[in-house]
């Protein structure tokens, strides 16, 4: 039984090893930064959670891997808070991921912003894609002698 | 088993290092600092393990708490001087305009 537990252990342990090879590979070589956000998510979920649970069965039932258990949660808990403000607050600079229409994130971004915020989003907005030049005539006016000609 | 695993971590650090000094972008920067700090408090536990001194798992818990803080604290502040420029562009342009 023990050595069953040791045997699932090294394994949980060298998988999550692995894992965090390959997040921080895809963190070096994606090209985009969203793209390396999504790699760097692998490490923070899967690979805490592989390494953890491996230490967990080496410690047993005592405080400790309670502990390893609330690191856990920590960090679940804060790698995604830290990644939902870092996707936003790079959004709101004008860094947008490629292959989306920028007019759907746009519109989402800045919904819920206060005015501040908003009017920083839309500077951004400008600089990515200027908005057309306004017309410089002024609209047509309703003529004075009842309707158009062709009424 | 433990020093196999900390090896791999110690790579992955190295690689999210050079992320870290390399990214274009001050988010890519936050981002690989954020993930070298999460391989930090991973480092911490499987150290901890190692050497049989398992005390050291507060550490990795109050190691986690810094970060997070951390990172939130940085993004706060490149988000307000992000916006503090674009106000005083923008108050520049209306003072241009007649």
């Amino acid at each position: 039984m023990s050595l069953l537990l040791d045997v699932l252990s090294w394994v949980l342990l060298l998988s999550g090893g692995l894992l965090s090879i390959v997040s921080a590979f895809g963190v070096l070589r994606l090209p985009e930064l969203f793209q390396r956000m999504h790699s760097a998510t692998i490490l923070d979920t899967l690979g805490a959670g592989l390494v953890l649970s491996g230490l967990i069965l080496q410690a047993g039932f005592t405080v400790i891997s309670f502990k390893l258990f609330l690191v856990f949660l920590l960090l679940a808990l804060t790698t995604t808070t830290a990644a939902h403000a870092l996707a936003k607050s790079a959004l709101a600079d004008g860094i947008y991921p490629k292959g989306i229409d920028p007019e759907v994130v746009r519109a989402g971004l800045s919904e819920g912003l206060p005015g501040r915020q908003r009017i920083a989003t839309d500077r951004a907005r400008e600089r990515v894609a200027p908005p057309a030049s306004p017309q410089e005539d002024p609209p047509p006016q309703p003529s004075e002698e009842g309707g158009p000609p062709w009424a | 088993m433990y020093a196999a695993t900390a090896l791999l971590l110690l790579l992955a650090m190295g690689m999210t290092l050079v992320r870290a000094l390399r990214g274009p972008t001050v988010f890519d920067r936050i981002l690989a600092v954020n993930m070298f700090g999460t391989s930090t408090v991973l480092m911490v536990s499987v150290v901890s393990f190692m050497h049989h001194v398992t005390d050291m798992t507060d550490i990795a818990l109050i190691y986690a708490l810094l970060s997070f803080t951390g990172t939130i604290a940085v993004l706060r502040f490149v988000e307000i001087d992000h916006e503090r420029r674009e106000m005083e562009r923008a108050e520049q342009e209306r003072e241009v305009l007649p």
